[in-house]
């Protein structure tokens, strides 16, 4: 029952910001030392355009994971009003040129636009994303929790 | 009733929603201290030359592609941006202009990360632009560029928040005077 509210609510936080991940846990060191790995983003997507400055979330086609740096480059065409970006890690030397065209079907991949962004980044927690990374890292470790609540609630309720 | 689980279960509780309540509190202070930041940035020269649009990634062919060079002094006090929930200040310049077919655009061309409060205060001239300067078309063509000084506040806890100086005169692109090595 809890979890069902846990899980709605989210779900209905996701629907506000109009994000389908209003959540993302920060994986890798390019932008520190603004995020560490581990630190908890909360990201929204507004109607607005993409600032210059901003740091997005955003997915490379053919790429899973996504990646959070920040916006440097924005061209907004005359005719279609939609954005092109360029982005780039603080703590990275290049810009994410490299990461574009990575895969080859992107080969010639210059920027990306806003269908790209999955959010922007509007807020801050540091170190609590620790957990899923330690989950993440360690199975054994989430089986061991999920089997300590177990015994708990076996033994106490 | 108060065997030694209970007593650790509500302390625990109690401390997690106190530290929430203490962490929300410093993220809505950060909104409401005040502070007088000051910045102007300017361009010194500018020289367009041409070569190769991106040395690493494509268009190895054409080498007529106009990249311009700048040389930018900043003025900025920027310490009283400082407060108890500032990690650091992502400072950045930022050259604004319009083309028939780009409305907005927007290229950074310098930036730098800031700490202390000791450092918050730049006085820099001779600066010269550590992104390269290239419209999306590839050319400068009647293009007014203005500059501008921005600041990105990155909090311990709490919202991120911008910032952003007037903008300056406009510049003027000259035609290309040689080519980029």
């Amino acid at each position: 029952m809890m979890l069902f509210g846990v899980f709605m609510s989210y779900k209905a936080w996701g629907l506000y910001t109009n994000c389908e991940s209003p959540l993302v846990v920060v994986l890798s060191e390019s932008m520190e030392p603004a995020f560490a790995r581990g630190d908890i983003l909360f990201l929204s997507n507004p109607k607005k355009p993409i600032e210059i400055g901003e740091i997005c979330v955003f997915k490379i086609p053919g790429r899973d994971i996504p990646i959070v740096h920040r916006v440097i480059d924005r061209h907004d065409s005359s005719s279609t009003g939609s954005q092109l970006l360029l982005t780039k890690g603080d703590n990275n030397n290049v810009d994410d040129r490299g990461l574009y065209q990575e895969l080859h079907s992107n080969r010639g991949k210059m920027w990306i636009e806003p269908k790209d962004i999955v959010g922007r980044v509007q807020g801050f927690l540091p170190y609590l994303g620790m957990f899923t990374i330690f989950m993440t890292d360690y199975p054994m470790l989430k089986y061991a929790l999920l089997g300590a609540v177990g015994v708990i609630v076996f033994l106490y309720e | 009733m108060n065997n030694l689980q209970n007593r650790a279960n509500a302390v625990l509780a109690f401390s997690i929603s106190a530290i929430f309540c203490l962490l929300g509190a410093i993220a809505l202070s950060s909104l409401v201290i005040p502070s007088q930041p000051s910045g102007s940035v300017g361009l010194d020269s500018i020289k367009v030359l041409t070569g190769r649009y991106d040395k690493n990634w494509v268009d190895y062919r054409t080498r007529d592609n106009e990249f311009a060079n700048t040389v930018m002094h900043i003025d900025a006090d920027l310490s009283s941006l400082f407060h108890w929930n500032t990690k650091q200040l992502f400072v950045y310049v930022v050259a604004e202009y319009s083309t028939p077919t780009h409305l907005k655009n927007e290229i950074v061309l310098w930036d730098t990360i800031i700490k202390r409060k000791s450092a918050a205060v730049i006085r820099k001239k001779g600066i010269k632009n550590k992104y390269s300067l290239i419209d999306v078309n590839k050319k400068w063509t009647n293009v007014n560029a203005n500059v501008s000084l921005h600041w990105n506040i990155v909090p311990y806890v709490g919202f991120m928040t911008y910032g952003r100086s007037q903008a300056s005169e406009p510049y003027a692109f000259p035609l290309p005077s040689g080519i980029q090595t």
